[in-house]
């Protein structure tokens, strides 16, 4: 059991370590640092990532851990956006999946992070259909804002065929 | 009469006087606000607090793609002629593409629209069903503006729960008939329903029977007092959310 949670506080030490790293880093400007790998890390545990929840602009880039002392990049699918708004707040849900022997135990872990903790909010290049708003604070703007509001529903004549 | 009965009537009237009042000063700050909505549904980037963003597609039919980079996958058609095809955004993404919810079953159905084909627009207002209290309240940047007491499903053909938006206004050719003087269309459907000739969609309408009010009366719609549901229809835009409760 002691080993399950090592695996575990190790992975999700990984993930967020991996997360502090600025938007501007490619995956391969990571480097083992982040890794808390060494000699005594749990081995042959197989550990992966499940569920990567992202409403709308995701930003988590992917994170190392530790299999067999080594560390192994866990590429994540995910969507790289560039830009932040007033739903930059939203949280990243990260479940961690440990799987040992066929036993799956599956480390639940809610980071409390931000776009902006992490670095990622990154002024945008307008492109000539944006408008882009200037923000309160210099790297966050919003795009396409929406002005306009919807004008109440025209009524057309006719039989509903609601349940009612 | 009885006294339980008599005090649903006076409810009722107080609601409905409450309603009145409210929605007459929905461009105003007449109305007191009371209270916040509780979960306020997921806005895009784009809205303000409280606020929906809608997207109306610019022919009568639109194509949905299957996520923010896939393929088109289905087409959706607007609800009847010279009606908007309509839904609610409730996502998204640089590339280009809305994530909405659609008007089409199954409930919930969410697909990606091509910001190309839809014209954007937003709302303050939202609506929420209590069925299990016959509530229905409405919301401007989060915040009650009234509650109504409404007709609901009875335990056979409950309203279905969920988020849905409105997808037509309809405005019957008998306004004394049993969907009163207007008739909102959901993107809701009952599950419950058999034998429905048609779509069994869900609305929310007037009537003619309001000595039922509130109360399970329903075949899953919601119905309200003629005189709110005029007011509803003079306010609220097609691709209002409307949020159906459990609780």
């Amino acid at each position: 059991m002691k080993r399950y949670l090592i695996t575990a506080l190790f992975a999700v030490t990984a993930v967020l370590g991996a997360l502090a790293v600025p938007a501007s880093a490619s995956p391969v400007a990571h480097t083992p640092k982040l890794v808390l790998c060494s000699e005594n890390a749990p081995t042959a545990e197989t550990v992966s990532t499940e569920g990567l929840h992202h409403i709308g602009h995701s930003l988590l880039r992917g994170w190392y851990v530790c299999v067999e002392g080594k560390p192994v990049w866990l590429k994540a699918s995910i969507e790289t956006k560039t830009w932040c708004n007033e739903r930059s707040n939203m949280k990243f849900e990260v479940k961690i999946l440990v799987v040992r022997n066929g036993d799956v135990v599956l480390k639940r872990e809610i980071l409390w992070k931000t776009k902006k903790d992490l670095g990622l909010c990154v002024t945008p290049s307008p492109t000539p259909t944006d408008t882009v708003t200037p923000s309160p604070t210099p790297t966050v703007t919003v795009t396409t804002p929406v002005n306009n509001p919807a004008p109440p529903a025209v009524a057309v004549p006719g039989q509903p065929s609601f349940t009612g | 009469m009885n006294k339980p009965l008599i005090f649903a009537r006076i409810v009722t009237s107080l609601l409905a006087v409450t309603s009145l009042l409210a929605v007459s000063s929905c461009g105003g700050s007449g109305q007191k606000v009371t209270a916040t909505r509780s979960a306020p549904t997921s806005a895009p980037s784009g809205a303000g607090a409280g606020e929906s963003i809608i997207l109306t597609a610019r022919s009568s039919q639109a194509r949905v793609y299957s996520s923010v980079t896939g393929s088109a996958y289905k087409t959706v058609r607007a609800p009847r002629p010279g009606v908007p095809l309509t839904f609610l955004a409730i996502d998204t993404d640089d590339s280009g593409r809305w994530k909405a919810l659609l008007p089409t079953p199954p409930n919930g159905s969410t697909g990606w629209l091509d910001s190309k084909d839809v014209r954007v627009s937003k709302t303050p207002y939202m609506l929420e069903i209590r069925p299990r209290v016959r509530q229905l309240r409405l919301y401007k940047l989060n915040e009650i503006l009234t509650v109504y007491g409404v007709g609901v499903g009875t335990k056979a053909t409950p309203t279905p729960t969920g988020n849905y938006f409105i997808t037509q206004l309809v405005r019957p050719s008998n306004p004394g008939g049993p969907y009163g003087p207007f008739a909102f269309g959901l993107s809701a459907r009952s599950s419950k329903v058999k034998n429905w000739a048609g779509d069994p969609i869900v609305g929310i309408h007037g009537t003619n029977r309001p000595e039922l009010l509130p109360g399970a009366v329903s075949n899953g719609c919601i119905r309200m007092d003629n005189t709110v549901i005029t007011r509803l229809a003079k306010l609220l835009p097609l691709g209002t959310p409307v949020t159906i409760k459990a609780a």
